[in-house]
C-alpha cells in the first residue's frame, strides 16, 4: 500500500516535470484537438498539408532566428534579406541560368548574415545592440532591394525547375514543407550534437564566462547571424517560386513573425536556452491558430489582437521561468 | 529576562526536493548584535528572506515585540521596522544619495512639487548620524562600496528600522572601513537598534556580537551568548565535525624547472614591467590590495585583456597569447574571481559547465556524447565532493562552495599544467575551503603549477611556496614562505619605497 502511494507521488512529480518540459507540446496537441472539435474541415489531410505549407516560410526564417536567439542575439534584418534575395533570384533569371541566380541569391543572404555577424562580433554586442544594429542593416538592405528593382515588382519566374522549389512535391509532402523540416532536422542535430551548437548555447548563457573558457565566442556569434541570413535567402527561394512576382517589400515585418514563433516555442529571450524542436512547435501553434481563424473568417484586426495576446503571454511565461 | 524584539518560531520552508529551513527558531533581544553563522547553503539567507517578506510560502510564526506578524511582503517587513542590507545593494546607481534614501517616498507638497531642500536636509541628518561624509546630492555611482553600504544603513534609519539585518557587510571592505562599520554598529546599538549580523569571519563575530545562532543544513543547531562559545566550537557546529587545522599540510616544492616566465609585462595604467617566474610544482601566491593589479596580471597572461608589451615564456619557449583560446592551448587554466559572472553559466547543468573547457573530450566521432559528458562530470563531482543529487542540476541551485568546486572541475577537466586561481575560496564556507586547499595540494603533487591570487593573508601565507606582493601595477616584493609574515606583506602592499627595500632584503634570494 505504502509503495503504491509512493509510486503515485513519484508519478505526480513526473507530471509536473512533464508539464514544464513539454508544456508547449501539450498546448499544441490541445489546440489541434479543440480545433478539430469546433471545425469539421480542420482535421483533414488537405488542411493539415495546407497549414504546413503556410508555416514553412516563417518556419525557415524561424530556424535561423533560433540560432541567433539561443546565442543571445536578435535579428531584425531577415525580412529585408528575404526581400533582397527574392528580387535577385527573380531578376537575375532574365540574364542568367536558374542555378546561377539561386547561388547568387543565397550568397547575398549569406553576406548579409556575415555583415551582421561581423559587426556584432567586433562590438561584442548584447541583446540591445543586436536590436539596433540589425534594425540598421534592415533599413540598408530594404533600400538595396528597392534600388535593385527601381521600386517595381518583378514578374515571376517561368522556369519549371525553379518553380519546383515552391510548388513541387517530395512524395506526398510539398517541397516547401520538405525544405523546412529538413532544415529543422539538420539544425536540431547541429545544436545538440556538435561543438559549434554547444558553443551557441554557451555564449547565449554567459558570454564572458564562455570567452574565458576558451570558446571562440566571436566566431560563433558571427556564424549564428550568417545562418539567419542564409535561412532568409532560402525562404526567399520558396516564396518567390510560389508567387507570380517578386516585390522588393515582400519581407516587411516577417522578422517579427519569426521571432514570435521562436518565443512562443519557449526559447528564452535572454539566450542560452531553447531548441529547434521548440521552434517547430511554436511555428505550428501560430500556423494552427491562424488557420482556424481563417476558417472562421476572423477579420484582420481580430487576428492581430490574437497575435498580440499570444506574444504577450509567451513573453510573460518566458520571464516567469 | 530582557526584551525579546524578534522571535521566529518553527520556520519551515520547502523547495522541491530540498528542505531549506527545517523548524528553525530564532530569538533576538532588543539592542543586541546577534550573529547568524553557518556555511553557505545552511539557510541563513532563506531565513532572512522569510523575515523580510520576500518568501511568503513558509510555515511557522514571526513575533515582533511579542506581537504576531503576518509577513506577507517586503512592505509589511518595512512597516514592522525590519530592514535588510543585502550583499548586492538595493541602490539605483544613477540617482543621488537623497533620492535613494527616500526612494518611493519622494512625496510632493501641496503645490504638487517635491520639496528638495527638505529631502536634502533630512538625508544629511541621517548621513551625519552615521558619519558618512558625502553630499546628499552625489550620485551613488560615484561612491565606494563602503559608502554605498552606509547609504543603505542611512536608508534603514530613515525607515525607523528597529531591526537591521546585515548580510556579510564586511566582505568587500578594507580594514579602516570595517572599523568604521563597527563604530556605526556600536552607535546604532546605543540607540536601541537591533542588528542581525550574518558573517563568515570569526574575528568580527567575536568582536562585535553579543550572541550567536548557528545554522546547519536548514536547522538551528545552537544559540547562545557569545561569551559561552569558542571559535572552534562555532566552526565545529557549523560544519558538524571538528576541524583541527584550517590549512592542510604539504611538503614544499623542490624543483628548479621554470614552467612559466613573464618578462616586462606592461598594460597602460594597469601593469608596469611585471616580471616573475613560476616553477613546476609550486604554489605562487600573489598578494596586494584590491586594484593593485593582482587579477590583471593573470588576465593579461591568459589573454583576457590586451597587453601593450611583454614576453611570456612557457616551458622555455616564447609564446604569443592573444586570447583565452590560445592560453588554453598553451596549457593555462584560469579560475576567475567572480564565479557567477565569469566562471559559470548559471542556467546550465553542472555537466555542461564542466565540459565547456574541453568539448573535444566528450565527443565520440566528433559528435557530443551525452553519456560521456555524464560519466566524466560524474567523476569530477565525486572527486571534488560536489554536493548535488545529479550532474543535471543547474549551477544556479548550488551553494557557493559547490559552485566553486564546479568551476574548479571544469578547469581540471581541461588538464592544464599551469593553473591560475583568483580568490579560490572567496565567499565559501570553512569546510569547502579546506577541501579546495587539499585539491590544490594534490594538484602540485601531480606536478601542476599554481598561481593563487588572494586577499586573505592567512591563506596566502599558509598555502604559498613563494609570495609576490603587488602595488600600483608593480611587483613590490617577493617573499619566500619561510620569511613571509602578514606584516611584511602589508608593508609591501602599501607600496612605500622604503618598504620595498625592506621586502627585497627579506626575500630569500638576497639573504
Amino acid at each position: 500500500m505504502s509503495e503504491l502511494v509512493r509510486n503515485i507521488r513519484k508519478s505526480n512529480i513526473n507530471i509536473s516535470k512533464l508539464a514544464k518540459e513539454y508544456g508547449i507540446l501539450i498546448a499544441l496537441v490541445v489546440l489541434v484537438i479543440l480545433s478539430s472539435i469546433v471545425s469539421p474541415v480542420f482535421f483533414t489531410e488537405a488542411n493539415m498539408l495546407n497549414i504546413l505549407r503556410q508555416v514553412s516560410i516563417n518556419g525557415i526564417l524561424a530556424v535561423g532566428m533560433t540560432f541567433v536567439m539561443i546565442g543571445g542575439g536578435f535579428d531584425l534584418s531577415v525580412g529585408s534579406t528575404l526581400s533582397l534575395a527574392g528580387v535577385i533570384v527573380i531578376g537575375m533569371q532574365r540574364n542568367y541560368p536558374v542555378g546561377v541566380a539561386i547561388i547568387a541569391a543565397l550568397l547575398v543572404g549569406l553576406l548579409v548574415g556575415v555583415l551582421n555577424g561581423t559587426v556584432m562580433a567586433v562590438i561584442k554586442g548584447d541583446n540591445g545592440d543586436a536590436f539596433m544594429i540589425t534594425f540598421g542593416t534592415q533599413s540598408l538592405i530594404a533600400a538595396m532591394a528597392l534600388l535593385y528593382t527601381g521600386g517595381a515588382t518583378l514578374r515571376g519566374s517561368g522556369s519549371a525547375s525553379f518553380n519546383f522549389i515552391g510548388k513541387g512535391f517530395v512524395g506526398p509532402i510539398p517541397m516547401p514543407v520538405f525544405i523546412f523540416l529538413i532544415l529543422v532536422g539538420i539544425s536540431h542535430f547541429v545544436l545538440t550534437k556538435t561543438k559549434f551548437g554547444r558553443g551557441v548555447y554557451s555564449l547565449g548563457g554567459n558570454y564572458e564566462a564562455s570567452r574565458l573558457s576558451g570558446i571562440n565566442v566571436k566566431f560563433i556569434k558571427a556564424v549564428t547571424y550568417t545562418i539567419a541570413g542564409l535561412c532568409a535567402a532560402i525562404a526567399a527561394m520558396v516564396i518567390n517560386s510560389r508567387t507570380m512576382g517578386a516585390s522588393p517589400i515582400q519581407g516587411v515585418m516577417y522578422e517579427f513573425d519569426a521571432i514570435t514563433a521562436v518565443v512562443v516555442g519557449g526559447t528564452s529571450l535572454t539566450g542560452g536556452e531553447g531548441s529547434m524542436i521548440k521552434t517547430l512547435i511554436g511555428v505550428l501553434i501560430l500556423g494552427t491558430i491562424s488557420n482556424v481563424m481563417n476558417i472562421f473568417g476572423f477579420s484582420v484586426q481580430d487576428q492581430y489582437i490574437v497575435k498580440g495576446l499570444i506574444i504577450l503571454i509567451a513573453v510573460l511565461l518566458d520571464t516567469k521561468k | 529576562m530582557s526584551d525579546v524584539v524578534l522571535k521566529m518560531v518553527g520556520i519551515t520552508k520547502v523547495y522541491p526536493g530540498v528542505k531549506a529551513l527545517d523548524n528553525v527558531n530564532l530569538q533576538v533581544i532588543k539592542g543586541e548584535v546577534h550573529a547568524l553563522a553557518g556555511e553557505n547553503g545552511a539557510g541563513k539567507s532563506t531565513l532572512m528572506k522569510v523575515l523580510n517578506g520576500v518568501i511568503t510560502d513558509f510555515t511557522g510564526d514571526i513575533f515582533i515585540n511579542g506581537k504576531k506578524i503576518d509577513m506577507k511582503s517586503p512592505i509589511s517587513a518595512q512597516e514592522n521596522g525590519i530592514s535588510i542590507i543585502f550583499q548586492e545593494f538595493n541602490l539605483v546607481n544613477t540617482l543621488s544619495v537623497a533620492e535613494n534614501v527616500f526612494l518611493g517616498r519622494l512625496d510632493s507638497n501641496k503645490t504638487g512639487f517635491i520639496e528638495w531642500s527638505d529631502i536634502y536636509t533630512r538625508t544629511e541628518k541621517f548621513l551625519e548620524e552615521i558619519g558618512l561624509k558625502v553630499s546628499a546630492k552625489s550620485k551613488i555611482s560615484e561612491l565606494s562600496v563602503a559608502e554605498k553600504q552606509m547609504v543603505e544603513i542611512a536608508k534603514a534609519l530613515s525607515y525607523n528600522a528597529e531591526i537591521i539585518v546585515m548580510d556579510e557587510p564586511s566582505s568587500a571592505l578594507t580594514k579602516t572601513e570595517m572599523d568604521n562599520l563597527y563604530n556605526i554598529i556600536d552607535n546604532l546599538k546605543k540607540k536601541g537598534v537591533t542588528i542581525i549580523y550574518i558573517s563568515h569571519r570569526m574575528e568580527e563575530i567575536f568582536k562585535i556580537s553579543d550572541s550567536i545562532t548557528i545554522l546547519r543544513d536548514g536547522k538551528d543547531v545552537h544559540s547562545c551568548p557569545i561569551g559561552e562559545i569558542t571559535k572552534n566550537e562555532i566552526i565545529e557546529k557549523m560544519v558538524g565535525r571538528s576541524i583541527d587545522v584550517e590549512f592542510p599540510k604539504r611538503k614544499p616544492f623542490l624543483n628548479n624547472e621554470v614552467i612559466l616566465e613573464v618578462k616586462n609585462l606592461n598594460r597602460k595604467n594597469v601593469l608596469n614591467d611585471v616580471s616573475f617566474k613560476l616553477y613546476k610544482g609550486e604554489i605562487l601566491g600573489i598578494s596586494g590590495l584590491v586594484g593593485s593589479g593582482r587579477t590583471e596580471v593573470l588576465r593579461a597572461i591568459f589573454g583576457a585583456d590586451k597587453i601593450d608589451s611583454g614576453e611570456i615564456i612557457i616551458k622555455g619557449k616564447s609564446v604569443s597569447i592573444k586570447n583565452p583560446i590560445s592560453a588554453k592551448q598553451h596549457g593555462i587554466a584560469f579560475l576567475t574571481e567572480d564565479r557567477k559572472l565569469e566562471g559559470l553559466i548559471l542556467k546550465f547543468a553542472i555537466k555542461t559547465n564542466i565540459s565547456i573547457t574541453k568539448l573535444k573530450g566528450i565527443c565520440t566521432f566528433g559528435l557530443l556524447s551525452n553519456k560521456k559528458e555524464k560519466d566524466i562530470s560524474g567523476e569530477y563531482i565525486k572527486k571534488l565532493g560536489v554536493k548535488t543529487p545529479s550532474s543535471k542540476q543547474k549551477a544556479i541551485n548550488l551553494s557557493g562552495g559547490n559552485q566553486q568546486k564546479v568551476v574548479l572541475a571544469k578547469w581540471l577537466f581541461s588538464e592544464s599544467d599551469i593553473i591560475f586561481l583568483d580568490e579560490p575560496t572567496r565567499g565559501i564556507d570553512v569546510g569547502a575551503k579546506f577541501e579546495i586547499y587539499c585539491i590544490m595540494n594534490d594538484l602540485v603533487k601531480l606536478g601542476k603549477s599554481i598561481i593563487m591570487v588572494s586577499s586573505e593573508l592567512p591563506e596566502v601565507l599558509a598555502m604559498s611556496d613563494r609570495i609576490l606582493v603587488m602595488h600600483g601595477g608593480e611587483i613590490k616584493g617577493e617573499l619566500g614562505s619561510d620569511f613571509a609574515t602578514a606584516e611584511k606583506i602589508m608593508e609591501c602592499a602599501l607600496g612605500n619605497p622604503d618598504d620595498l627595500l625592506k621586502c627585497v632584503l627579506n626575500s630569500p634570494e638576497v639573504s
